[in-house]
Order: structure tokens, then C-alpha cells, then sequence
């Protein structure tokens, strides 16, 4: 359905002169609407074209405008936040597997006065359906945002057309996303959780890691509100992603920075990795919960109850351990200094300092390649734990290696390479999630046995979901030799030599 | 998606204003509604204001190639499109007849319409045909709008009868319509049916807001939402929607 921007100074008169060969205009009475945008903190639905929004104005309901898809609307009780909140039906179905495990969150706001109508043709029947509205947005205290604007919705291309010939009226997008988040100090995309560097490959290799380091900070302070609210899961788990990627970057690209500099940041960036481990730890189990129910036979995913309401109360616990981590001294201190040490255009001391970023970046990328296989291809037929989670670790290097530098090599190079490496580290995450997860359910079973709701049911429900979990644990086992030898073999060999081979000789 | 007829074999007993204010209501509830009107006189597609005219209408259910998704018009509310009579319709039974296998055509359409609705919502002519009897072998309940007189009554047997007889597990979903609570007849008779466990509970009343619906062409709760008859077709909506598991 066009909608078109209009003239404050066009009246109804001329707007419906103007439709007169449409037929008549006939509309509804003025009502205020209260809009409110809403997407994840990473843009999950307008990253697929999908865009929400609640309005109230008497009841509330959500409205979503999906691509071309007719626009849809539901009643809704509550606003919704996790897929879980969402009214059944069509917006479930539609949006919830978009969200995943995040949260809705008001991302903007519009206060509209608006007129639906009609026009008639002769007859009284339906020709084409209007919405005028006059849009105000709204900044985040609820005060109005810059002056108002009116458009029209009209759903027939010619009465579209002919309303454009009208001076000042022009088509427009069929929401105010953009503007209403921009009050918000927002803008749809701004922020995803995939790192988004642009190097330059002649670039000295100490500014192009401190881009990187700056990128990974940036991303820590962005997610330390989000984490302290708990809207969802994810601010912590990106936060902790960052943190890890910068101590990989510290601790992989040596030589570049002084380590007078680098040693104490990466100390504080261990500490915030241990701080919020718990908590991290927790929510997986939570998140996994509904799988786990599935694991076990029907009657025993009831007794599996206790485990869950110890684990959310164990989860408040490390969460607020968390809150007080991120609100310490400790934290901002070390942001501020952080940010302020990598804020320089100095040249940096280190021996590899001043080469150009591209070669360094491809002997890292061919070491960590090496190292994977030099581990990997010792191991027997029934490997040791330690053993595959060393080449787990090994192959999380290469990831965050080939991420880091990705804008220096060819796009679709190194999107193969991280494919290739991804279905390795998909096996390997599966056998440490598993054994992780088992021993989690042991300490759990110490920890609840004492507890009087706590049933025999429920211990052997526990004892079932670990030999569920092992069962699964073996095919991982099983697969990954599998997944090695490819990852080892000869093509994927010489694509990782060619990615770093052509980068050296430019 | 779901599919529900609203039928009876007898005319004059609210049929059509219980399919639009259904639709309205099940619309407002958050479904993707179509309001299919197979009825060659063109009442529902007249309360919505659109034009009874199909584009190829006979066409568009006979033929396997049309996708009847895509004559679905919007109406002015939202979630609720409608697929409008033409006066050709009063031909289908000759021309499913012609094109063999009505049940598997009339499967195919709704299928169709799954693609983009949630549920349909099919106002069938008062008769039986070749028509009723491809719906109701394909539909998920049939709806029968009862007024509490004995003739209507014997109508309601009639339509089980046939439904037990053709159906395909179609729930049939008898509701007290025009209920005029000044006449004893109607009360004593109400009473009689509410005590049937068939029935749906909620009756609509006889109100002169149902009868202006030909004046402002719109479902009642869109003009007068807070009368006692908008009030009754939304709770008969949430009742509907609760025994079929929209």
C-alpha cells in the first residue's frame, strides 16, 4: 500500500477535489495513536525486511509490516519481549524463529493523530481504503521529536499517482522506523554482534590491530546496559564474545603492541570472562532446558522440574554478581584506560609494528591453519577429551584470526574457509558442550539431592538426561573424524594456502 | 488454516450478517481471514462494500490453474479479505458437475487460500446443491444460525441429516439467531435448544443495529461495538474459535 507525504497546507477540500475521479472520499473520526517500533538490539527483523510495532489507543495491538505481505494486526495483552510473549498465530509463527533467543525492546516512537476512511465509488462500494495520519515522533522521554508530518496510506496505484501530481506530496517509506529511532540514538543495523572492520591492507599492522581492539571495546560498552537489564541472554554472551576475541587478538598478534600496555588489559579482559562464566554457563542449561525435556521419556521431563527452578535461582544469583562487576570501579576504569590507551596514532614499539597488516595477517591466519592440523593429526581413533579441546581452542584462533582480518583477503575466500572450519567447530563445540553439560548435571544432582521437593524421580530423571547427553557426546566423537579429515584434506590444504599465499605476494 | 460454512437450507434466518460479523470478529482476533461468498446473491459481499463480481468466477473454483488467493480483495479492516459472489455462482453445481470431482476442486481452493489465510469463512447459498454438499465435505464445522420457531428447528435436523450423510468429520455447530426476547415462543424454544449440548451458548439477538447493516455496510462491531448484538457475535466468535481450535 503507497503511502505519501503531504503538505501541511493541503485540507481535506482539496484532498478530496483531488480524488473526485476516484470517487468520494468518506472518513472515519480522529483518534490518537501511540506507536512504539520494535526490533532486537541486533535488527533481527528489519535485517529480514519485517517491521513491528505496537500501538495503543484504547486496547493495544501489533502491527507488523512484512515485505510485501498485506500489513497484519493483533490484539496483544502485554507487550511482548521473547518469542515466547508473542500472541499465538500468524506473528508467532511469523517473527518468533526471527527473534531466536532475543528480546523485542522499544527502539523508537511515534504519537499519531489518525483518520481511516474510504473511497466510494457511485454505488457506495469499496474503491481504495485511506489512513491519514499526522506523525509526531517521540524521543525517548516521551517529548516530542521535531515537527509533525502528514501522510497518506491509499491502497490504488492511480489515485496514488494522481495525489503525486500535487505539489509537495511525494512518496514516502510505509513506516517511520528510520526517524524514530534516529530520536532513540538509534539506527536500524547499527549494531550486530558479527565483527565489521575495514582494514587497508598496506596499513601499519599497530593501527590496524588497534581498529580491531577499539571495535571489540566498543562492543563491550554497547552491551554492558542490555547485560545489567537482563533484557535477554545475549548482551552477556556478546560482551563475553568481545572480551575473547580480544584476548585472542592480544595474545595472537604478539609484537605489534608493548606488552607494558597489553598485559594488564588483557588481565582485565580474563576477569570479566571469569566474572560472567557463571551466568553464561547458566543460561545455556536454561536455553537448553526445553531440549533436555525432550531427551528424556515424557513422564520423566516433569521430574525435571526442581532442576530448572534451581537453575533460574542460581542464575539470579550470577547475574547479580554480574550487575555488580559491570557497575564496579574495576570496569569502567579499565574501559576508560582501555579506550584512551588504544585512542593514539603513536607508532607502536613492537618488532612487527610498522609491517603492512595483510602479511601479518597472513602468517597468522597459515600458522593457526598449521597448528590445527599439527594437533589434529596425532590423535588415535578414541581420542582424550583434552585432546579435541585443544583443537577446539586451536580452531576458535583460526575463526577469530579470519574474522578479524577478513576485509583483507576475498570475501568469498574467506567465507568458504570459515564454512569449512565452521562444520569442524560445530563437532568440536557439541563433544565440550556435552561433557560440560554432564558434569554440570552430576554437581547439580549433588546440589539438589539434600533438597526435600526434590524427589528420587528426579535424580533419575537427571540420571537419564546424562546417558542422553553421552549418547549424543559419542555421535559427536563419532562425527568428528569424519569432519577432520576433510577439514585436513588436500583442497581445503591448498584453499587455505592459496587465501594466504596471494595476500604475501601483493 | 481452518474452514468454516456458515449454512442452513433455510433463508431469512441471519445467515449472511452472522458470516460478515464472524469474519470482522475473528479479523480483530488476529487471524488472516478470507470471507468467501458463494452465494449468487451477493449479500456479504454487499456489507463489505465490495463489488459482486469475480473475474472468471466460475472459472476461479472449477479450474485448478487459478489460484483463488489471489482474487481474495482486501475490505477496509484489517486481517479480513473477501472473495465476493458473482451471479454466475447460481450455475456452479452445472459446472462442477461439468468438471467432475467437486469434493477434490473445493479441497484444492481452500488449500489455496491456506497458502496466505488462517481461516475462511464460506457463506453458502441456502439450498442443497452439489455445492453444500462439496463444502461440507470439505470444510472443518458447519455453522447454523437457528431462530427459535419449529420450522427452523426441523431445518437444523435436516442440515445434520445431511452432513452425517456427506460430511467428512465436519462438526456441525448450531447457534441461536435473532432471538427476540420479548416473544415467549422464542424464549421457550431458546431454552429447549440451549439444552441441546450441540448448541453453541451464545445467541444472537434480534437488534435493529443487525438490520442497519444494508444501510452502513459494515459488521456491526465497526460501527456500534459496544451494542448488545456486536457484543454477542464477538463472544460467539470466541466460542466458535474455542470448540474448532482455530
Amino acid at each position: 500500500m503507497p503511502r505519501l507525504l503531504t503538505p501541511p497546507d493541503l485540507d481535506d477540500a482539496s484532498f478530496a477535489a483531488a480524488m473526485k475521479p476516484v470517487g468520494e472520499i468518506a472518513l472515519g473520526p480522529a483518534r490518537i495513536v501511540i506507536t512504539t517500533y520494535l526490533d532486537t538490539f541486533d535488527w533481527r527483523l528489519f535485517n529480514v525486511g519485517m517491521v513491528l510495532t505496537e500501538e495503543l489507543a484504547g486496547g493495544r495491538r501489533l502491527c507488523l509490516l512484512d515485505n510485501d505481505a498485506a500489513p497484519y494486526a493483533t490484539p496483544a495483552e502485554a507487550r511482548p519481549t521473547i518469542a515466547e510473549t508473542l500472541p499465538a498465530g500468524h506473528l508467532a509463527d511469523r517473527i518468533g524463529r526471527a527473534l531466536g533467543v532475543r528480546s523485542l525492546l522499544p527502539v523508537g516512537a511515534t504519537r499519531i493523530v489518525r483518520r481511516d476512511g474510504r473511497i466510494e465509488d457511485r454505488n457506495g462500494n469499496l474503491v481504495a481504503r485511506l489512513r491519514l495520519d499526522e506523525v509526531t515522533v517521540i524521543d525517548s522521554r516521551g517529548g516530542p521529536a521535531g515537527q509533525a508530518v502528514t501522510t497518506v496510506w491509499i491502497d490504488h496505484s492511480a489515485a496514488a499517482a494522481m495525489l503525486e501530481r500535487i505539489a509537495g506530496v511525494s512518496v514516502i517509506a510505509g513506516h517511520d522506523l528510520v526517524t524514530a529511532a534516529a530520536a532513540w540514538g538509534r539506527t536500524p543495523g547499527d549494531y550486530s554482534s558479527k565483527l565489521r572492520i575495514q582494514l587497508d591492507p598496506e596499513e601499519h599492522a599497530d593501527r590496524a590491530l588497534r581498529a580491531i581492539l577499539l571495535d571489540l571495546l566498543s562492543t563491550i560498552e554497547i552491551n554492558t546496559d542490555g547485560a545489567i537489564a537482563d533484557h535477554d541472554s545475549e548482551f552477556v554472551h556478546d560482551l563475553r564474545v568481545a572480551c575473547r576475541r580480544s584476548r585472542s587478538a592480544l595474545t595472537q598478534v604478539k609484537g605489534v603492541l608493548e606488552p607494558e600496555l597489553t598485559a594488564p588489559a588483557n588481565a582485565e579482559l580474563k576477569w570479566l570472562g571469569k566474572v560472567t562464566n557463571p551466568l553464561r554457563d547458566l543460561d545455556v542449561y536454561l536455553l537448553e532446558m526445553p531440549s533436555y525435556r525432550s531427551l528424556v521419556p515424557p513422564d520423566a521431563a516433569a521430574d525435571l522440574a526442581p532442576v530448572e527452578s534451581s537453575l533460574r535461582r542460581s542464575r539470579a544469583r550470577a547475574h547479580r554478581a554480574v550487575v555488580r562487576a559491570l557497575r564496579s570501579t574495576r570496569f569502567s576504569a579499565f574501559t576508560a584506560g582501555w579506550r584512551a590507551a588504544l585512542m593514539t596514532d603513536a607508532p607502536a614499539p613492537g618488532p612487527e609494528a610498522q609491517r603492512p597488516v595483510v602479511e601479518l595477517a597472513a602468517d597468522r591466519v597459515d600458522r593457526a591453519y598449521r597448528r590445527i592440523l599439527k594437533h589434529g593429526l596425532r590423535l588415535g581413533d578414541d581420542p582424550p577429551a583434552t585432546a579435541l579441546h585443544q583443537i577446539r581452542i586451536d580452531a576458535k584462533k583460526l575463526r577469530y584470526l579470519l574474522e578479524f582480518f577478513a576485509s583483507l583477503f576475498p570475501a568469498r575466500d574467506v567465507a568458504d574457509r570459515v564454512g569449512d572450519l565452521k562444520r569442524l567447530q560445530d563437532i568440536l563445540g557439541g563433544v565440550n558442550d556435552m561433557q560440560v553439560q554432564r558434569r554440570r548435571l552430576t554437581e547439580l544432582a549433588e546440589e539438589l539431592r539434600p533438597e526435600p521437593s526434590v524427589g528420587t524421580g528426579c535424580l533419575l530423571a537427571l540420571g537419564r538426561l546424562a546417558g542422553a547427553l553421552e549418547a549424543r557426546q559419542d555421535g559427536f566423537r563419532h562425527d568428528f573424524h569424519n569432519a577432520f579429515a576433510d577439514f585436513a584434506s588436500k583442497p581445503v590444504r591448498h584453499a587455505f594456502e592459496q587465501l594466504t599465499r596471494v595476500r604475501r605476494q601483493t | 488454516m481452518k474452514s468454516l460454512a456458515v449454512w442452513t437450507v433455510k433463508g431469512g434466518v441471519g445467515k449472511t450478517t452472522a458470516a460478515v460479523n464472524l469474519a470482522h470478529a475473528a479479523a480483530g482476533d488476529g487471524l488472516r481471514t478470507v470471507l468467501w461468498d458463494l452465494d449468487p446473491q451477493g449479500a456479504a459481499s454487499f456489507y463489505l462494500r465490495i463489488p459482486p463480481q469475480l473475474d472468471e468466477a466460475v472459472d476461479a473454483v472449477t479450474r485448478r490453474s487459478v489460484d483463488l488467493a489471489e482474487l481474495a480483495r482486501p475490505t477496509e479492516f484489517d486481517n479480513l479479505a473477501m472473495l465476493p459472489a458473482d451471479f454466475a455462482f447460481r450455475h456452479l453445481d452445472l459446472a462442477l458437475d461439468a468438471a467432475g470431482k467437486p469434493r477434490k476442486r473445493f479441497a484444492a481452493k481452500l488449500k489455496d487460500l491456506g497458502r496466505r489465510f488462517d481461516l475462511a469463512i464460506l457463506d453458502c447459498p441456502p439450498s442443497v446443491s452439489l455445492v453444500s454438499e462439496a463444502v461440507v465435505k470439505t470444510v472443518d464445522a458447519v455453522l447454523v444460525p437457528v431462530i427459535p420457531s419449529t420450522l427452523s428447528m426441523r431445518t437444523l435436523h435436516q442440515v445434520r441429516t445431511f452432513v452425517a450423510e456427506h460430511g467428512r468429520g465436519a462438526a456441525v455447530l448450531p447457534f441461536l439467531s435473532m432471538v427476540d426476547r420479548r416473544k415467549r415462543m422464542h424464549l421457550e424454544l431458546a431454552r429447549a435448544c440451549l439444552a441441546d449440548p450441540g448448541f453453541l451458548t451464545v445467541a444472537v439477538p434480534s437488534a435493529s443495529v443487525v438490520e442497519k447493516m444494508g444501510l452502513t455496510r459494515a459488521p456491526v462491531a465497526a460501527t456500534l461495538p459496544s451494542q448488545p448484538a456486536a457484543r454477542a457475535f464477538a463472544a460467539l466468535w470466541r466460542e466458535i474459535r474455542d470448540r474448532v481450535g482455530v
